[in-house]
């Protein structure tokens, strides 16, 4: 069962049928406009100052882009009352995309926020970054988000979830949260040793035997290398947790 | 629950509170809402119960129709709390034992 | 009863089709009245946060309560009376009976406008009367209006564009909406609002339905379950959740008390609602001095309403000599036009088909057609 008439959201052809080829993503900003039924409608039309978007004297027609005059200001994404129109951006770099999207929730993102990237059905789809979020007068009320996220997911990732600030502990035993630990990276610490040396993570009773794993993912995230890159802080005995009464003593051996 | 902040239409604006009394017990209500929203605020969502039954009451199409938030408000019995709005100081029952009126 | 006032036109309703209406009579001269029951005027405009669909031409694009304060800006400068905490409780002829803030009073119309919109249908189940179960509407004007969340866990019934939009709205609010639950085999509404609401993660549920709620004295949880092909309830596939708010946007009916009262044709069209006034292309009823406009016309939304006020605005007062019978065709066309726009489409077809068999009807009954079915 799909498409937007039985589920609410764009089927596989559907969002085909709406696409601009990927060649005019990887050019520079373009608008996506998810508007599939004929809804008597056009206030996109107006909204375009470069003549981008024409849906004609009869209203119901779907919006027809031009791509070439579309410069990707992203001014109809705020005028569309379905909150149908999207933006994607390919250009910047060989493997992040921009996608922007309306969003009129509280509360909003800041800037360089990690936030989960999610899908046409709310489902997460990348980790995303807040490049930018405009609360400009002329949205009237509605805010658009800019998100960074993993090329291969510009056509899917649509809107976005706050990742609760502080709710997600990497480090259980001193409990430091995801996001300090991206905040660390963010900062410079780009191995599992440097953000335990900025953040205790790893620290504690366990010794990192828990986090480190997850910590590593943070990092390879947050710098976009493979997670095999990311190599596990330097071991040292004890590797186990023991009590130090029962090393105290010397070596039995003698 | 109040809705203190909200994406599109801004923060409440909140006008002047006062008390009025709902089965001997003291709320804060905003003066001039609807009694209804001043209770759905504070969770109470009974209003009353039905003569025959004695069944529960809350609001229910909140714009002074169905009668089913209907309170007795300084000695006046069926008042539509949705539609009627708070002064200071207001006695309000809920007929919770239900029977006649 | 405290002695009468007169006025060329009274319309009753401060929505957007009575506001309109009353907009349009007053800009032509006459001196006109518009009363509700309500203690603001708007209707259901100032709960409508969201923007609204439309031709940019007309405001398409606004928020529902920015257009609410531009009417209610443009009746005051035309120099509409509006009485609010009006409510008119019979109608005999052309007079009006008003209480009026508690007084008593008569009003003598020349023309009468009923612009009183349209109420929001019930619908039974086991537990549907338990607190917690609410119109679609009432919690709209909740969260929008009062600034109150009457729940935190909520499930709504009926996809139209009502159900879609109170979803998202519930969810600015600070809500959580677990599911939406349709009954039919597709989601009514426009898919643009079904796409908000389910990239927050918000499930729709077609063909299903609630086959009960249950709960100690409110609402606890809500049993889904879906239809079989026959349309019944398939046990086996009960499921609950724990929800302790259930909206219900199942479609509304017009009010239509004091057209019946005045005893004006009357056409069933379960497209639009129900039973409605049968009246002509100008919004002119088989009364000649009672004109509709808006929901009591047949359940549509508020930009077509607006339109329909004024469309009997400017009828009524080309109907009292004073506008050209040439200057008020012109206009009206012009509104006939927009409104042609606003019932186009896929979405509009069934509003469009339903509306040309109102006309047909009337056109039959008064033996004449078109402009004139005046007794």
């Amino acid at each position: 069962m799909e498409g937007v008439k039985l589920t609410g959201a764009l089927s596989a052809d559907e969002q085909a049928s709406v696409f601009p080829p990927n060649e005019r993503a990887e050019r520079g900003p373009v608008a996506v406009i998810e508007c599939v039924q004929q809804i008597p409608c056009n206030p996109c039309e107006k909204a375009c100052p470069f003549g981008a978007i024409e849906v004609g004297p009869d209203i119901t027609n779907l919006p027809r882009l031009d791509l070439d005059k579309c410069r990707g200001c992203g001014l109809c994404l705020s005028k569309c009352p379905g909150l149908a129109i999207f933006l994607v951006d390919a250009s910047k770099s060989a493997t992040e995309a921009l996608v922007m999207f309306p969003y009129e929730y509280l509360p909003l993102p800041a800037p360089d926020e990690i936030v989960d990237g999610v899908d046409r059905t709310g489902r997460f789809v990348a980790k995303a970054r807040v490049v930018k979020v405009d609360t400009g007068a002329q949205r009237e009320g509605t805010t658009i988000v800019t998100l960074a996220v993993p090329k291969q997911t510009m056509h899917d990732v649509r809107s976005m979830r706050l990742v609760a600030p502080g709710e997600v502990f990497l480090c259980r035993c001193c409990e430091v949260s995801e996001t300090e630990v991206r905040q660390a990276v963010r900062e410079g610490a780009k191995t599992v040793a440097a953000v335990k040396m900025r953040t205790r993570a790893g620290m504690g009773l366990c010794q990192g035997r828990t986090c480190r794993r997850l910590i590593s993912r943070v990092i390879a995230e947050e710098t976009g290398q493979s997670p095999a890159d990311i190599l596990p802080p330097t071991s040292r005995a004890p590797v186990r947790t023991l009590s130090l009464e029962a090393l105290a003593g010397g070596d039995d051996n003698e | 629950m109040r809705v203190e902040k909200h994406p599109v239409l801004g923060d409440r604006e909140v006008g002047r509170l006062v008390t009025i009394s709902v089965d001997g017990a003291e709320i804060e209500a905003v003066e001039g809402e609807p009694i209804a929203a001043a209770l759905l605020a504070q969770g109470m969502i009974v209003m009353r119960r039905t003569p025959r039954f004695g069944e529960p009451r809350g609001v229910f199409c909140g714009i002074g129709r169905c009668t089913d938030c209907a309170m007795t408000v300084d000695g006046v019995p069926n008042v539509r709390t949705c539609v009627t709005p708070v002064k200071a100081g207001m006695v309000i029952t809920s007929n919770l034992k239900g029977g006649g009126e | 009863m405290a002695t009468g006032q007169t006025f060329d036109i009274v319309v009753v309703g401060a929505g957007p089709a009575g506001l309109a209406a009353a907009i349009e009579a007053a800009k032509r001269g006459a001196r006109t009245l518009v009363v509700d029951e309500n203690n603001k005027p708007g209707g259901q405009l100032f709960k409508q946060i969201h923007k609204f669909f439309g031709s940019h031409e007309h405001r398409a694009g606004v928020r529902g309560y920015d257009i609410g304060r531009q009417l209610l800006d443009e009746a005051a400068k035309c120099g509409v009376e509006v009485w609010l905490d009006a409510v008119v409780h019979g109608l005999f002829d052309s007079r009006l009976a008003v209480l009026h803030a508690g007084r008593q009073v008569t009003v003598q119309a020349g023309r009468i406008i009923l612009a009183t919109g349209a109420s929001e249908n019930a619908v039974a189940f086991p537990g549907s009367t338990l607190p917690g179960v609410m119109g679609a509407g009432a919690i709209q004007t909740m969260i929008n209006v009062h600034r109150v969340l009457p729940g935190k866990r909520f499930v709504m019934l009926g996809s139209g564009n009502v159900g879609l939009i109170v979803c998202y709205q519930l969810m600015q609010a600070g809500a959580e909406v677990l599911a939406v639950v349709e009954a039919m085999p597709s989601i009514g509404g426009y898919g643009v609002h079904a796409a908000k609401i389910r990239r927050a993660g918000v499930p729709i549920l077609v063909g299903t339905t609630i086959s009960r709620v249950v709960g100690q004295g409110k609402v606890e949880a809500v049993v889904l379950a879906t239809l079989g092909p026959d349309g019944r309830i398939d046990p086996q596939s009960e499921r609950t959740l724990a929800a302790d708010t259930v909206g219900l946007a199942v479609g509304l009916t017009p009010l239509t008390e004091l057209a019946w009262m005045a005893g004006c044709e009357f056409f069933f069209s379960p497209k639009l609602g129900g039973h409605l006034p049968l009246h002509d292309e100008n919004m002119l009823t088989s009364l000649p001095y009672l004109y509709v406009a808006g929901d009591i016309t047949g359940v549509e939304e508020a930009s077509t309403a607006m339109e329909e006020g004024r469309l009997a605005g400017i009828a009524a007062a080309e109907s009292l000599g004073l506008v050209e019978a040439a200057a008020a065709a012109t206009d009206k066309a012009a509104v006939r036009q927009r409104i042609d726009v606003l019932r186009s489409g896929p979405f509009g077809e069934g509003r469009r088909l339903a509306k040309a068999e109102i006309l047909q009807q009337q056109a039959l009954r008064s033996g004449q057609g078109g402009e004139s079915w005046k007794a």
